[in-house]
């Protein structure tokens, strides 16, 4: 606190000798120095192509010819008469609100679980990450119309209950939901850094909750999640924006066009097809506009209501 | 730690056991198609084979025009190895600013960072690539690993600014009266101290880049320069005849080196914060 | 000082990428003319050449050992060697295309992607090298060399040509006690004789293996056989009525409730798995609409049972008897290629040598060519023999091809999608029909 008061007292002297732009780089040398490398990657690998998408999101541009000027066109066609945009938008606001909570539930569950004190702890870790480790590859989307299919394991299990077999990936009302499940099934990736979250918090706090008496779940309420908040966030967040632009499941699972009836139509992949199948990446690019809109709109969401109970380290 | 009851760690064990069982299943799957004949692939769906065959591991390592699977191997081993180095060193020196410093239109480069994790990347495919093209880096890995060495990935930078954020700053201002400028305060204090977040990094990256499939058939064409995820790839066509056990079989492999670098690191998860150790 | 050099990378990245967007557009007529002709002497001069196609590593190695040959013989020629499979290989040649960097010579599947690539000025007409020899359309059938024209230029040659069929299981018919199809069987008559299969069949197992409406051809043909086309030549709007639409969905929707065609779901479902489990693979059905050249594929999967190849059903009240378009695989050369003269070489080597072409024999289907088909007669699968005799039969009757008009990926799309509301019996067939055609219309007057 000293050091900082001092600091601030000759920064004040210093304002009076020296001229505005020098003042200005004085305070920002040090932090150029450590973010140039990624400024640089910013400025050239992800600015000036959005500006770019940005312009041809008002043009018709068919990727060999020169984009076309049309004004709002795109925007004004996708938000009035597109109907697969809309469904698009359904589908993956969907596997959104209903695969993340999910998705993290499991995570956090057995991050907690997988902590400490299990036999056998690293193993099982390895284990419950293996189905990350798979991805949504093609492997994987034979294994889930072998599970979720008409002849599929699941119907066999379900025949045991007496219940019907269907075609669970085949059925637009419910091939979203095996996507959905592979989602939750895939929690690896929150749960490592969930692990990793769990590892940074102090163990001295459970030692004198022990004394004071705390039982499991009252360290639980009081101590881990409190201190994990920063992470529950940090997984929040990007599991959200993971999940708006998820393409891969529907890609390689789906069977790459969104069917049945476009029940697993997700937003990137109806990008997708209209960029690279129907030439039309103006479109294409509006698409992407909307959607960036949309998730910032839910991450800023996110942030606001974050100042509430994300706690930091002060 | 208080100690756990007997029925309680016994019961935790056993449910573990089962859901392990179900996170397992696809990979035993996997092995099991791998080891059957391709005519019997898809006509026995049982999880033991009733005739066991290493043909699709011979035939899949052949790979394809005469380059066999050690070529692909090395390819991705190239690839993810430049990739981690380039993320850590950017991610972290970026996340740092972000954490710790204060400057000019912080807030607004934040909202950036962000923005450039919210596109949609095959609207940004277009530019880059023209961009790739007229350096003429198609073909060649660096549009894969160039990138990694500017942060482009910010998912890490975020995460990384998550973790410094929870060490207590009071480190910082220790380190500072002790007479350590930035440089040191991170090259000697965050870094180690942001072990977790470093290790998840790392597996991410090896995990994501290896797995990645979009990039990599954009940028490389011939099969000289393939990874393991073309070469499997290239095992299936919609139109002809599609060699599944030989993808079935390489798939396995291609695990092989993921889950043992998973393994390892995941210790080091473990290992580094027991001897750093916060208080 | 940084800012300013900052600034200015900023700019030259930005008008680079300018550049490239309009440089598809910049290579202007008389140039290529001119590296016509000059070529003589760069004869021996070394030149890399970049060839793609699409396939799996059986397919490439076929493809590696004529280019392999074709390198030994011409000892100044490297051939940069760009496979990928069928899903990936579109996505790609777009980007590359976008990007100005298409490989010198590439496939295109004409009826699905030519006119997309044709109309946009990225593919070199072959004209001027048939007229100075470098490449021979002697003995080529005319509706092959048709189908890879474009306005009057002639853009592409055929790999192989193949036509939507339906192969069959003679072993299974046998088992069931029924005889082959006639040759040149009716819609009518193919119902009434799929509907005396289905009875005889246990349940699960099904006459047709999957739901012709789910793909395109089926309609297109019922289309050209009433004298019409999917699109009309412009692309501006359809080629046939709703009233056509609404009789083809009813005769396989009749077909579907007999049993003859799987449940809208049990389709969506096969129409997703790999063909090797698929209905017709694993023995459980009788018929699969298929292009021919895949018959041999099949085979394979149903080792034991001997297949056969007949021609889609033909329409005797129609216009026409059939239907069928020439599907072609095609060899191209890009418009911005650097050695067209030896990518024009190579091009002919490929669909005419007799030495190249015994060894890629019926790959991409039937070769378009006399003089290659006489020469392969001996080493052809016995299926392929099958389907040329197919090819000749349908040549006779059926309407020329054509390629469907720029704009049609997206028409298609449309078209499954009401379809498949028909097929799972979400939507009635007039309400289907009315929906596609107004969603059609919008979709082709943007």
């Amino acid at each position: 606190m000293q050091a900082e008061a001092l600091e601030r007292e000759s920064a004040l002297l210093n304002v009076k000798k020296e001229s505005a732009g020098r003042r200005l780089w004085n305070k920002n040398k040090v932090a150029l120095l450590f973010l140039t490398p990624w400024l640089i990657g910013l400025i050239v690998l992800s600015l000036i192509p959005m500006i770019a998408s940005m312009y041809l999101s008002f043009t018709h541009y068919d990727m060999f010819n020169m984009p076309k000027w049309t004004g709002f066109d795109n925007y004004i066609n996708l938000l009035t008469s597109d109907l697969r945009f809309t469904q698009s938008l359904k589908v993956t606001l969907k596997y959104v609100f209903i695969g993340v909570p999910l998705q993290l539930i499991m995570a956090f569950g057995l991050a907690v679980v997988l902590n400490r004190g299990v036999r056998g702890l690293s193993g099982f870790r390895a284990i419950y990450y293996v189905p990350s480790l798979l991805g949504p590859s093609l492997a994987i989307a034979i294994l889930w119309k072998q599970l979720f299919g008409m002849d599929g394991i699941i119907n066999e299990f379900l025949s045991i209950f007496g219940i019907a077999p269907n075609s669970w990936v085949a059925d637009p009302s419910t091939s979203l939901y095996t996507l959905i499940i592979l989602l939750a099934w895939q929690f690896g990736s929150p749960m490592v850094i969930f692990l990793a979250g769990l590892k940074q918090i102090p163990t001295d706090l459970y030692e004198s909750a022990s004394i004071d008496g705390a039982g499991r779940f009252t360290k639980l309420f009081k101590i881990t999640i409190p201190m994990l908040t920063p992470i529950i966030f940090f997984n929040l967040v990007m599991q959200l924006i993971n999940a708006f632009q998820a393409f891969t499941p529907a890609y390689i699972i789906g069977g790459q066009t969104g069917g049945p009836l476009d029940s697993t139509l997700f937003y990137n992949l109806y990008l997708y097809i209209k960029a690279f199948t129907e030439f039309q990446m103006g479109y294409a690019s509006a698409m992407a506009w909307i959607l960036l809109a949309v998730i910032a709109a839910f991450t800023g969401l996110l942030f606001l209501l974050a100042k509430k109970w994300v706690h930091y380290e002060s | 730690m208080q100690k756990a009851t007997p029925y309680w760690a016994a019961g935790k064990f056993v449910l573990l056991l089962i859901g392990a069982l179900i996170m397992i299943y696809p990979l035993l799957w996997m092995l099991s198609s791998s080891l059957k004949p391709d005519t019997m692939i898809f006509k026995e769906l049982g999880l033991w084979p009733s005739q066991i065959t290493l043909d699709n591991y011979f035939k899949g390592w052949e790979g394809t025009s005469g380059f066999t699977f050690a070529t692909f191997f090395k390819n991705s081993f190239i690839v993810v190895g430049l990739s981690i180095i380039g993320n850590l060193i950017s991610c972290s020196l970026a996340a740092y600013a972000f954490a710790r410093l204060d400057f000019s239109f912080k807030k607004l480069l934040f909202a950036l960072m962000f923005g450039s994790i919210m596109l949609p990347h095959d609207v940004v495919l277009i530019p880059q690539y023209i961009l790739f093209n007229k350096l003429e880096w198609v073909n060649t890995f660096l549009p894969l690993i160039v990138p990694k060495f500017f942060a482009t990935q910010a998912f890490f930078i975020f995460l990384m600014v998550q973790f410094i954020r929870g060490i207590p700053k009071g480190l910082d201002e220790a380190a500072r009266v002790d007479g350590c400028g930035h440089i040191q305060i991170f090259s000697r204090i965050i870094f180690p101290l942001m072990l977790p977040a470093i290790v998840t990094t790392a597996i991410f990256t090896f995990i994501w880049t290896w797995n990645d499939f979009f990039s990599q058939f954009i940028y490389l064409s011939n099969p000289k320069l393939w990874t393991v995820t073309l070469a499997l790839r290239g095992f299936l066509d919609a139109t002809g005849d599609s060699m599944w056990g030989a993808m079935f079989a390489m798939s396995i492999l291609s695990l092989i080196p993921i889950f043992i670098f998973f393994i390892a690191f995941q210790k080091l998860l473990i290992e580094g914060i027991a001897t750093t150790g916060i208080k | 000082m940084k800012l300013r050099r900052l600034l200015s990378v900023f700019l030259i990245l930005l008008l680079s990428f300018t550049v490239a967007a309009c440089s598809s557009n910049t290579n202007s007529e008389p140039a290529e003319k001119n590296s016509g002709k000059t070529t003589e002497k760069n004869e021996s001069k070394n030149v890399e050449i970049r060839f793609a196609w699409w396939g799996n590593p059986e397919r490439d190695k076929v493809y590696n050992q004529i280019l392999d040959i074709y390198e030994k013989e011409n000892p100044n020629v490297k051939i940069i060697r760009e496979p990928s499979s069928w899903n990936d290989y579109w996505t790609k040649l777009s980007t590359q295309a976008a990007g100005g960097n298409l490989p010198d010579i590439f496939g295109l599947q004409l009826l699905l992607y030519g006119n997309e690539y044709f109309s946009k000025n990225v593919i070199e007409p072959l004209d001027s090298y048939v007229k100075d020899g470098t490449i021979n359309t002697e003995g080529w059938d005319k509706a092959v060399i048709d189908a890879g024209k474009y306005k009057d230029n002639l853009y592409a040659l055929a790999k192989g040509v193949t036509i939507e069929s339906m192969i069959f299981n003679t072993s299974k018919l046998k088992d069931l006690g029924i005889d082959s199809p006639k040759s040149g069987i009716t819609y009518e008559e193919f119902a009434d004789y799929t509907k005396k299969i289905q009875e005889k069949l246990p349940k699960g197992e099904y006459a047709i293996s999957g739901d012709p409406t789910s793909i395109e051809h089926g309609i297109e043909m019922w289309a050209r056989q009433k004298g019409g086309s999917f699109l009309s030549e412009d692309g501006k709007s359809l080629g046939f009525t709703e009233a056509d639409l609404k009789s083809y969905w009813t005769y396989w929707d009749d077909l579907r409730k007999a049993g003859v065609i799987p449940s809208g779901q049990v389709s969506a479902e096969q129409s997703t798995t790999p063909d090797q489990s698929n209905f017709f693979a694993t023995g459980k059905a009788v018929f699969i609409e298929r292009p021919f050249n895949q018959a041999k594929v099949f085979a394979k999967y149903l080792s034991g049972n001997e297949l056969d190849i007949m021609r889609y059903p033909t329409m005797d009240n129609g216009k026409n008897k059939g239907g069928e378009q020439l599907q072609v695989p095609a060899i191209v050369m890009s418009k911005k290629s650097e050695v067209k003269e030896e990518a024009a070489k190579l091009i002919n080597y490929f669909v005419n040598d007799l030495e190249a072409t015994k060894i890629y024999k019926a790959e991409n289907g039937i070769p378009g060519t006399q003089p290659v088909r006489d020469n392969l007669e001996t080493v052809l699968d016995p299926l392929d023999v099958k389907a040329i005799k197919v090819m000749e039969e349908v040549q006779k009757d059926i309407p020329t091809t054509t390629i469907r008009p720029q704009g049609s990926v997206e028409v298609l799309s449309i078209y499954k999608r009401y379809a498949q509301n028909v097929a799972f019996g979400k939507m009635s067939i007039d309400k289907a029909a009315e929906g596609f055609f107004q969603e059609a219309k919008q979709a082709l007057n943007k």
